[in-house]
């Protein structure tokens, strides 16, 4: 499966018969089975599919925060399956961001702090004005100094996105980021990230219950029982687009 | 603003449940606290008892049989105590092969309530002609002058000072000099010139209400010491197997009879405190694992950030390390206090004349129970430190939702 090809460009995200199985008690669960795909930097995708199709099990092997079973996970060229602990942490302290449904910010750090967290593990600190900046990107400038328990869930959400953003990754890796808000905060999210794509050339895997936000990707792929497809109606919007 | 860095993280993680961290630090304040004072008041005994051997200045004291525990009593507490034997036993002692040097004594107990006397006190009489166990200190203190016969020198508990007078049989003596404390019977003990004893119990027949029964060729008990290089029990068991009728006490055997009384109270103290160490140890460990599950999405996260294993495992160890660590230094600086508050009454109840040691040695004594403090949050959060850490981090955050 491949996605529109930067020309020259190698891809970002290459996955290569990628499977992901566990016991449950006494049955294998196929989370993920022998997916293949490949992601070209400044790509937009979106990852729809019902609860439990193996989804987040799909982005946390991108993200190098679970092995394979089988197959083999290449980020920014690296098989991840080649790397110790040190060296995946820093690709994403590094190179990647990850937003995920729920905020968890720590409680006892305010908004700005937060922001900054990420800078303790990567070798560049979070400067201050920046971890400002990020905040005022998501509509939060007046909010910099509360603390989580001040903030409702849209703006937790928010600090969320901007966190993932202090280090500045190449790549974000965004599991139901929109998944326990309103719709209105929904669409502001997936508009900053639109954004993000188009302006910052990020490139961005979003993982999505929402068929409609899907829509706003450059390339929508299905998860069913652990495997990956095109969506037939974005694949129906690239012949009518072509043609 | 400050900058964040895992050490103030680790301060912020444990502001969350300020109940629970005070719990976890009072626990190990306590223990440590305990210790502390354990430790110090045993060092005082065992100095206390060393001061005590070295200033009774003989290596064996003989007695006779069948007085062995009042004798004993008399040596380490003062109780006064009287009991003879012929002097003549002192000459075969002093041949003896092994013995150096020999001096007798003789016990007096003075009368309660009568008028002749000032109260109940232990007198002894010794031989400043041959004495070699108090006689380094006269020469110290004395600075040459002569102790007159009617010259007595206290123990430092008896309410007497220096140029004071005191009757005993309607005898007046003069207080020469005050004893430096020691912690055994010494302290309790009026020492008298054997020419002053024996005139006072001949006047006694005409100024006491009731006269000393005591024949000038009576002793009570002979202070021995013995030759270098040789064997002490040796000698002990020597003059026991020669001399017909006598014990012998060793200088140690004296202490240990105390040693053996505090190691039972210290016995039972450290036994105490070696439980709340487990107990520490237990509930630091068991509430660690309690925050790691709590925290398991959160810490899952924090690798999702990029935090690596190290990061996390060294997380959980700085906050058990802050949390040890500050409980501990409470526990030193509360227990300080306590001990500095009370160190009087517990000299007076453990009858011992020294208890706070050196500062470089209480300072030593803070820093290995401060070390303890830090490895007994260091063990107890070990497990739930590494367990936390070699957890993959989706698994992490999945299982904490």
């Amino acid at each position: 499966m491949t996605a529109p090809e930067i020309q020259g460009k190698a891809p970002i995200i290459q996955l290569e018969g990628v499977s992901k199985h566990y016991l449950q008690g006494t049955q294998t669960v196929r989370a993920v089975d022998a997916v293949s795909m490949q992601i070209f930097p400044g790509n937009f995708v979106s990852i729809t599919g019902r609860s439990g199709s193996g989804k987040t099990t799909l982005l946390s092997l991108v993200g190098g925060l679970t092995s394979p079973t089988a197959g083999q996970v290449n980020v920014f060229e690296h098989p991840l399956q080649s790397l110790d602990d040190s060296a995946i942490s820093a690709l994403r302290a590094e190179r990647i961001g990850f937003v995920f449904q729920f905020a968890s910010l720590i409680p006892t750090l305010t908004a700005l702090d937060n922001v900054r967290l990420p800078g303790l593990f990567a070798e560049q600190p979070v400067e201050q004005s920046y971890a400002a900046e990020l905040l005022d990107w998501v509509g939060l400038s007046e909010k910099i100094n509360n603390y989580p328990a001040e903030l409702s869930g849209g703006q937790q959400a928010r600090v969320s996105l901007a966190r993932a953003l202090a280090n500045r990754p190449e790549l974000l890796l965004a599991d139901e980021p929109t998944g326990n808000l309103d719709v209105d905060t929904e669409w502001e999210m997936l508009s900053l990230l639109r954004d993000l794509n188009l302006n910052q050339n990020t490139t961005i895997l979003l993982v999505t219950h929402n068929p409609e936000l899907a829509q706003y990707g450059d390339r929508h792929l299905v998860m069913q029982s652990g495997g990956l497809t095109e969506s037939y109606q974005w694949l129906q919007a690239q012949v009518a687009a072509d043609g | 603003m400050k900058e964040i860095d895992l050490f103030s993280l680790a301060l912020q993680n444990l502001r969350r449940k300020p109940y629970r961290s005070v719990a976890i630090g009072l626990c190990v304040a306590v223990m440590v606290g305990s210790l502390f004072i354990a430790t110090i008041v045993l060092r005082g005994v065992q100095t206390s008892l060393s001061v005590g051997q070295a200033r009774l200045g003989a290596d064996l004291v003989v007695v006779p049989t069948g007085y062995e525990t009042p004798a004993q009593e008399a040596f380490i507490t003062g109780q006064p105590t009287t009991f003879y034997m012929p002097d003549q036993v002192e000459s075969q002692i002093a041949e003896l092969h092994g013995v150096a040097q020999t001096s007798t004594q003789v016990y007096v107990q003075t009368l309660t309530n009568a008028k002749c006397c000032i109260g109940e006190f232990f007198l002894i009489g010794f031989d400043p002609e041959t004495d070699f166990t108090i006689a380094p200190w006269l020469a110290t203190h004395l600075k040459g002058k002569p102790l007159g016969p009617l010259d007595v020198i206290a123990g430092d508990r008896i309410l007497l000072r220096e140029g004071d007078g005191a009757t005993f049989y309607g005898t007046n003596f003069r207080i020469a000099g005050v004893l430096e404390k020691t912690g055994m019977g010494i302290d309790r003990t009026i020492y008298v010139p054997i020419e002053g004893l024996r005139q006072m119990i001949a006047d006694s027949y005409g100024l006491a209400e009731q006269p000393l029964a005591i024949n000038p060729d009576e002793i009570s008990s002979i202070m021995v010491s013995i030759e270098a290089g040789a064997d002490i029990i040796d000698v002990a068991e020597r003059i026991e197997g020669q001399v017909e009728g006598v014990h012998v006490f060793t200088a140690s055997q004296l202490n240990q009879a105390v040693a053996r009384q505090m190691q039972g109270v210290m016995g039972i103290t450290f036994g105490v405190t070696a439980t709340l160490w487990l107990m520490s140890l237990l509930l630091v460990g068991l509430i660690f694992s309690l925050i790691v599950n709590e925290r398991q999405r959160e810490l899952g996260l924090l690798r999702a950030m990029g935090a690596p294993r190290r990061a996390v495992f060294r997380l959980v160890m700085s906050e058990a390390g802050l949390l040890t660590g500050l409980g501990g230094v409470s526990g030193l600086v509360i227990s300080g206090v306590i001990l500095m508050s009370f160190s009087r009454l517990i000299q007076l109840r453990l009858r011992i004349p020294y208890l706070l040691p050196s500062t470089v040695e209480i300072i030593a004594v803070e820093v290995g129970l401060l070390i303890l403090a830090l490895f007994t949050g260091a063990l107890a959060s070990l497990q739930p430190a590494l367990s936390i850490s070699r957890l993959e981090p989706y698994a992490a955050i999945r299982q904490g939702e």
